[in-house]
């Protein structure tokens, strides 16, 4: 048997012979690394962190109101036009605190709404604004520290226009366990032709052995109600800052004598620090 | 045995002697001061009733819709003048009454032609320049909502027609009684 060397040695003797093939080495030319200008590149930005988050987020440049819904009703423009309206009392709503950026890393003014003096914890803290205790507390996140109101200053109904839009927050009623037809607006069953005891039913809920399961997320009954809803761009029709009422147009959510959280319109008024500093 | 029983008489009686010594226990620190609650909005009345007044004096200032509202009965034929001049009449179905809230309304029904006609008044309205009580039945309809008489022995027929047949009478009357 022949060895792969003497092949080889044997081809190449062929190969110059017909072809006068020469093979020529070349050093490897690599630049030292001290050759290089070093540069410092700035640290990459984590889209996802609070100070981004900070800058990014939509916010109002002031705080808002805490009201209690009170009830329902019919409301007359001058024109003589008709509209359903809702009543929300701002009783005596103060400010308690501020939230910094430097100390909680957001900023936001703490808000307390009707004085309550019997089974009241948290005592220090109404002290040091200088206020009653308060039933109600809560915050509001405001976009810079220009929109922090003084410690113990009263907000009354009239912070709001009258014709300004507004948003408002709230807890829905809850209606408890809820079948699919009230919960998601299905159609239910057909009243006859043949169907039994499944009139208000939703029917099938998904395949058959593929996929051999309910997909995550299919609309069933379930506990209904009882969310945190909010009302958008809602108008401001009457604003007593001394009798401390508050009108608007159309409904919001929650029962009568709810707390509501009631800001300026996010959609109208809103804007976050980064769009500021591109405009 | 004797000596738990010694050991529990014992216990009782410490416990005893602990109760009979007075003791005082020192505050931890000084209570902090709570601030005076502000003063009541509105003298503590209840804020929709307020509104309601204070509405009532805007939408209502002689009183005068309030009292129609709470007097008129179903059965009673009425006259609503708009502020254009244009007005309708029409007997009253309905009143639908509200609480603090200027939403009270009157329902009225007649007929144009054949065709029966029901109309809502909202009594607040500011585009209603008066509403007048034009005629009293001589014996009321029983219940507070005659939603029934629609399309039955008892309903309203054309109130326009039967107005200006009701005057024309009236004035021929008049006439006769000049003429004695």
């Amino acid at each position: 048997m022949l060895s792969f060397n003497s092949v080889s040695s044997r081809v190449l003797q062929t190969l110059n012979s017909t072809f006068n093939f020469t093979a020529t080495r070349h050093a490897c030319k690599i630049t030292s690394i001290h050759a290089i200008t070093s540069m410092k590149t700035q640290p990459n930005q984590v889209n996802h962190s609070v100070e981004l988050g900070n800058r990014r987020k939509c916010l109002l440049d002031r705080p808002g109101l805490f009201g209690i819904k009170r009830g329902m009703i019919t409301w007359f423009n001058d024109n003589g036009r008709q509209f359903p309206a809702t009543v929300i009392e701002i009783d005596s709503v103060e400010v308690i605190k501020h939230k910094t950026e430097q100390e909680f890393g957001y900023t936001s003014v703490m808000v307390g709404a009707v004085d309550k003096l019997k089974n009241v914890n948290n005592l220090k803290l109404f002290e040091q604004a200088g206020v009653s205790p308060k039933h109600k507390l809560g915050e509001f996140r405001v976009r810079s520290e220009t929109g922090l109101v003084p410690v113990g200053a009263e907000l009354k109904a009239d912070m709001f226009a009258v014709g300004q839009m507004v948003d408002i927050k709230g807890i829905t009623k809850g209606k408890g366990f809820a079948g699919v037809m009230k919960r998601h607006g299905f159609k239910g069953l057909a009243a006859t032709h043949g169907v039994s005891k499944a009139h208000r039913k939703q029917g099938a809920t998904g395949g058959n052995q593929d996929p051999g399961r309910v997909l995550p997320g299919k609309k069933m009954a379930g506990r209904m109600g009882g969310r945190s809803s909010t009302e958008m761009n809602l108008e401001v029709l009457h604003a007593d800052g001394d009798a401390g009422i508050l009108v608007v147009k159309g409904c919001i959510p929650g029962p009568n004598k709810a707390y509501v959280k009631i800001t300026d319109s996010v959609k109208l008024y809103g804007k976050s620090i980064e769009s500021i500093e591109r405009d | 045995m004797f000596g738990l029983l010694s050991k529990r008489t014992g216990f009782r009686a410490a416990s005893v002697a602990v109760q009979s010594v007075r003791t005082f226990v020192p505050l931890k620190g000084a209570k902090p001061t709570v601030f005076e609650p502000l003063p009541k909005k509105r003298n503590g009345e209840n804020a929709m009733a307020y509104l309601h007044k204070q509405l009532l004096k805007k939408h209502d200032p002689t009183g005068q819709r309030t009292n129609l509202i709470n007097t008129l009965r179903a059965g009673d034929i009425i006259r609503v003048t708009y502020m254009d001049r244009s007005d309708v009449s029409g007997r009253i179905i309905a009143i639908k009454r509200g609480q603090y809230n200027l939403g009270g309304n009157i329902l009225i029904r007649t007929k144009v032609g054949r065709i029966a006609s029901e109309l809502r008044i909202p009594v607040f309205n500011p585009n209603i320049r008066f509403i007048e009580l034009v005629e009293k039945p001589k014996q009321y309809l029983p219940r507070n909502k005659h939603y029934y008489v629609r399309e039955s022995s008892n309903d309203v027929n054309d109130v326009e027609a039967y107005l200006k047949n009701k005057r024309s009478e009236e004035v021929k009357q008049t006439q006769t009684h000049k003429t004695k």
